[in-house]
């Protein structure tokens, strides 16, 4: 078939911005900055504190690294977007990346992954999702610590809506960054520019972008 | 005798025969080449262009999904992952940016999505060269999409396919459910004090009756709505009704251009049930005081 490749038509369905909690209603009610409590992390404030069990059997605890940028990314071995197949970010090589690029910037900074995802999904474990998670990482070839989040404790404190879901935290304890680790397109590595900018000193840009991927599979409260 | 030459072996190979042959003549009965691609979803393209009420044509892209399963809007909300299309025209041809239809507002409180289920056309509006009317063109569309149910799968496909430029009436009922331009009854103003902006939408509330109105943002990068997701519920005061939006614009974090205020007004919740598109950018907002 003769076809003249004319390429014309777009779709510009890109998205930024991090939405948070949902909620109905007047979204003006409750509105008040001086009495606006935090019921996730933002931009600029301090980060969540938090004490997790590792699958390796290690407590993690985020005051353990004061004076240090954390990177806490929401992870699922079975959503596409996160762990499972050949396009998710694991998968593709691109966490793989980040992790290495994230080393070559900050040899000092800290990458976690969290896994929030209930007990039961799936027919695992939290644990054995943990497990699954680590393998995943493993064979990715960029090893990290798992962190895992049974009942969903700290994944709620920060946020996180979907794996992957991304927070950075800079060395003075306040969250930098939240979105997803690399752009759409893939061209652009968020969490990696991120860190460069922390050890530069500098503002980090975006601070925010828009994370899409599997909903995190909360335990009921 | 050899073993292969016995009868049943024979059989076997005569039934693996027809079995092949019959796949590809399966396949030729499609509307178009089946595209591969994970289920349970499946994508088309329509044979014909569709004719819309104001005259203009469209590329029709189908999907279909398998019950319980949904895909995802622009913004897709807390979750998921927006459905994006691409179509090549042939040298000549115009397109315009796809037309999504108004989204369902799918989910609980806690995890709130704007999608579709069962099926949706995203509609790609295709403007002939002057002077040219073949009797068909060769379009080339590619979509990414995820799908989800208690699970989600991603899910790519494209296919090359040859449409009928002969327009066919695009259905009504189908037509009814893209997004309107906002009536001019729909006030827009800025409130600003410092720290806050708040967007406000008036009207009368006659002037859209369904019930509920509700305010969906789109995802736009560098602009954060107060309130995280939606949707953002009008609120009814004697013969007016009100959209409050708290909203920050975050310009470092407008990866995409200049951040603008887009989304749906959604006029109650019923299939048909009419939407219209808001886009602007804050600046072009008058601002009244508070």
């Amino acid at each position: 078939m003769r076809f003249t490749t004319a390429i014309l038509t777009v779709a510009t369905l890109t998205c930024s911005a991090l939405l948070g909690a949902a909620q109905q209603g007047d979204p003006h009610a409750g509105h008040d900055h001086s009495k606006h409590t935090h019921d996730k992390a933002e931009i600029a404030h301090a980060a969540p504190a938090f004490s997790l069990k590792g699958v390796d059997g290690k407590t993690y605890s985020l005051a353990d690294y004061k004076g240090k940028v954390v990177v806490l990314e929401w992870f699922c071995s079975s959503c596409p977007a996160s762990g499972r197949g050949e396009g998710s970010f694991w998968g593709s090589g691109k966490a793989a990346a980040t992790v290495e690029g994230l080393r070559k910037a900050d040899p000092d900074a800290m990458y976690f992954a969290v896994n929030s995802t209930k007990d039961g999904y799936n027919g695992m474990s939290n644990a054995e999702e943990g497990t699954a998670s680590a393998e995943v990482m493993s064979k990715a070839g960029a090893s990290v610590p798992v962190l895992l989040d049974a009942d969903g404790k700290v994944g709620k404190a920060y946020g996180a809506k979907t794996t992957p879901h991304v927070f950075i935290i800079a060395a003075d304890g306040n969250v930098a960054y939240i979105g997803a680790p690399v752009s759409k397109d893939g061209k652009t590595n968020y969490v990696v520019n991120a860190v460069t900018a922390l050890k530069a000193g500098k503002p980090v840009e975006p601070a925010t972008t828009k994370n899409e991927g599997c909903g995190v599979k909360y335990a009921k409260q | 005798m050899s073993w292969w030459k016995l009868p049943c072996i024979r059989a076997v190979y005569a039934g693996l025969g027809i079995v092949l042959l019959g796949l590809p003549a399966a396949a030729l009965r499609e509307q178009t080449p089946p595209s591969r691609m994970a289920e349970p979803v499946k994508m088309e393209v329509l044979s014909a262009l569709a004719r819309m009420s104001d005259g203009s044509d469209a590329l029709v892209v189908r999907f279909t999904m398998e019950p319980q399963w949904h895909m995802y809007w622009s913004n897709p909300g807390d979750s998921g992952a927006a459905t994006c299309v691409t179509a090549a025209l042939p040298r000549g041809w115009t397109g315009g940016a796809p037309r999504l239809p108004r989204p369902q507002i799918l989910g609980s409180a806690d995890e709130r999505n704007y999608g579709y289920e069962r099926t949706f056309d995203v509609l790609v509006p295709v403007v002939a060269p002057v002077g040219s009317e073949p009797p068909s063109i060769s379009v080339r569309v590619h979509a990414d999409w995820m799908v989800c149910k208690d699970r989600c799968q991603v899910g790519k496909a494209s296919v090359s396919v040859e449409v009928s430029t002969e327009a066919v009436p695009y259905s009504p009922a189908l037509h009814r459910s893209y997004p309107l331009k906002l009536p001019p009854c729909v006030r827009t103003q800025m409130e600003e004090s410092p720290g806050e902006r708040v967007l406000l939408l008036t009207f009368a509330s006659a002037a859209i009756p369904q019930r509920p109105v509700r305010f969906v943002p789109d995802a736009v990068a560098g602009v954060e709505w107060v309130g995280g997701t939606g949707p953002f519920s009008a609120v009814e005061r004697g013969r007016e009704m009100t959209l409050r939006l708290p909203f920050r614009v975050n310009a470092r974090d407008a990866v995409d251009g200049p951040p603008r205020l887009r989304g749906l007004l959604l006029s109650g919740d019923r299939e048909g049930d009419p939407a219209y598109q808001f886009d602007v950018l804050p600046s072009d907002v008058a601002t009244v005081g508070r």
